[in-house]
């Protein structure tokens, strides 16, 4: 695995990284061919269009590696002032957390512990529905290796790949010429679900257009239907905009496969009905397995958000949303995941490490993360990091920094930096801010 | 809510958006995405609307301005409309989470007042 010091420095000289990881989202590719030049990466073979962004566009800033109230400052100050502000908060929380390594989001937990905070991951505002709904129902699983070898149904709920995961469908999902699967493409049938007629519905075999908020009826229907119970048609179309038979057709050929794969987005947990909607999918995945083998996975957003997952359920026992304040954890979304915590104004201080939410907050959660102290770190200047009270200029996990990443079907890669950054990790950051907390709270 | 025509908004990604992201959440790339309003040709139609359109999009906890365009092909059936996930889009989301953590950032109930003409027209 890299480290730090097997990091190339920068120079004019041409260079190849073979096998590089994208960690944009979580497909995390670990097989783009990088062409570095100095301190800019200036081709990204393979790499995907949002791939391709995220690579050529993290350049070194010219930016201060430290601003304390938007004033430039050492990262020492940054890191004295930082541990202050939350050694001494009441109800100090952690937030962010999927867009760097494992080995950092350890840090950030283990801070999170030693100052009595709440500790929640950008999980809570794209997946955390699904973990509550895997807590409730369970997750029959696969890797994305397994459903590239043998998934000959592979169906898309509320899931517009073609812009989120633009190489879904080319190397994990449709496309691919499996162990099983020696014609690729022509030995599987691709079913999307989707309020929308998105640009992933292209790919479709059988595209369903369903009503708007009807996620939960659709799938009940599915789910009866699986069980052989008889619906009335005119409620069915009604409620799901879909007629009664196409869903018995689609019951019908899931029946057939001999491997279906379901992904699912946020167009389930961000509805109205939310893990209700979640749950619905994974207790008829459940249901299928009488019939044939069937999987469910969440197409994950970011690189290392279920890297996030992962560690916090590690170090707490729970995936998200997890308060530490009494010496142990306890887990309550709605209680204590951050947009809630902010929206109600209970929390004094905040650590946001790799997230933005003075952009992806309602309005209260921002309102009052304006008013309180708090910290951000990120390679880039965002909403989060211009109201910081303390901000850190980050090198970037993957391009800059070594680690391991967690891709969405929960397999750790490594990862291949680019080149060296001027900026500190947020893990050098991080490891030195433990350590002056643990000062300060004994 | 104000006066105006009812539509179900869903905001989501989209491609530029995610390379906005990476370009610089306050370059003009990703600030232009997120600040377009997408509907199906027949209701900017009906509502008189042509691309370039500012539009009053008005939730039970927010308004926003936006300039609309068409959606592309058959994306959007009638009565729907797309914005890409951002500032503005978090905006018209309320804050309960109705104990999950999340609030309702897609299907969000709105109203949409058409309010002014690009000045170029």
């Amino acid at each position: 695995m890299a480290t730090i010091d097997s990091i190339p420095k920068a120079n004019h000289a041409l260079r190849v990284v073979e096998d590089a990881t994208c960690t944009f989202c979580g497909c995390v590719c670990d097989d783009i061919n990088l062409h570095v030049q100095g301190d800019h990466i200036v081709k990204a073979d393979k790499a995907c269009v949002l791939g391709k962004a995220w690579f050529l566009n993290h350049d070194i800033e010219e930016r201060p590696a430290c601003l304390i109230e938007g004033r430039p400052a050492t990262v020492d100050e940054g890191i004295e002032r930082a541990s202050q502000i939350l050694a001494n908060a009441k109800y100090p929380i952690t937030y962010g957390l999927s867009d760097t390594t494992t080995e950092s989001q350890r840090l950030a937990v283990g801070i999170s512990d030693w100052i009595g905070g709440l500790v929640d991951t950008t999980t809570s505002v794209c997946h955390g529905p699904s973990g509550m709904a895997f807590q409730g129902v369970g997750e029959v699983t696969a890797t994305l290796g397994e459903i590239r070898n043998r998934g000959d149904m592979i169906i898309f709920w509320g899931s517009n790949p073609a812009e989120s995961h633009p190489r879904h469908f080319s190397k994990y999902s449709l496309m691919p010429k499996g162990m099983f699967l020696p014609n690729g493409r022509k030995d599987r049938t691709c079913v999307i679900v989707d309020v929308r007629k998105t640009k992933s519905a292209k790919a479709a075999d059988i595209f369903l257009q369903i009503k708007p908020r009807k996620d939960f009826e659709a799938l009940w229907t599915l789910r009866a239907l699986a069980k052989g119970l008889t619906l009335d048609a005119a409620s069915v179309k009604s409620e799901t905009g879909i007629e009664l038979s196409t869903w018995q057709d689609l019951m019908d050929r899931m029946k057939q496969a001999k491997f279906g794969a379901i992904f699912f987005g946020m167009g389930l947990t961000m509805t109205r009905g939310k893990h209700a909607n979640t749950e619905s999918l994974l207790a008829l995945t459940r249901d299928m397995n009488k019939y044939t083998r069937f999987v469910c996975k969440p197409n994950r957003g970011h690189g290392n958000v279920t890297g996030a997952d992962h560690v916090v359920s590690w170090r707490t026992g729970y995936p998200f949303g997890v308060n530490l304040a009494r010496g142990y954890p306890r887990f309550n979304p709605g209680e204590y995941t951050a947009s809630d915590v902010l929206a109600r104004k209970e929390a004094d201080a905040a650590l946001i490490i790799a997230s933005d939410p003075m952009a992806n907050f309602s309005q209260p959660a921002r309102e009052h993360l304006k008013t309180i102290p708090y910290v951000a770190f990120d390679p880039k200047e965002t909403p989060t990091t211009r109201h910081a009270t303390v901000a850190f200029t980050v090198a970037t996990y993957g391009i800059n920094v070594p680690g391991t990443v967690y891709r969405m079907d929960d397999v750790p890669i490594p990862l291949s930096p680019a080149f060296q950054s001027p900026f500190p990790s947020d893990f050098e950051i991080l490891q030195r801010m433990e350590k002056r907390v643990r000062q300060l709270k004994s | 809510m104000t006066t105006g025509h009812r539509f179900i908004l869903i905001p989501g990604r989209t491609s530029k958006q995610g390379c906005g992201i990476s370009e610089g959440k306050f370059k003009e790339g990703y600030q232009s995405e997120i600040r377009q309003l997408q509907m199906c040709p027949d209701d900017m139609t009906e509502l008189g609307l042509e691309q370039g359109d500012v539009v009053l999009v008005t939730s039970d906890f927010a308004s926003i301005q936006v300039a609309v365009r068409p959606a592309p092909e058959d994306e959007l059936p009638s009565g729907i409309a797309f914005i890409a996930y951002g500032d503005l889009s978090s905006q018209l989301m309320g804050a309960d989470t109705h104990g999950s953590g999340m609030p309702t950032s897609k299907g969000i109930d709105v109203s949409i007042l058409p309010i002014q003409k690009p000045q170029n027209k």
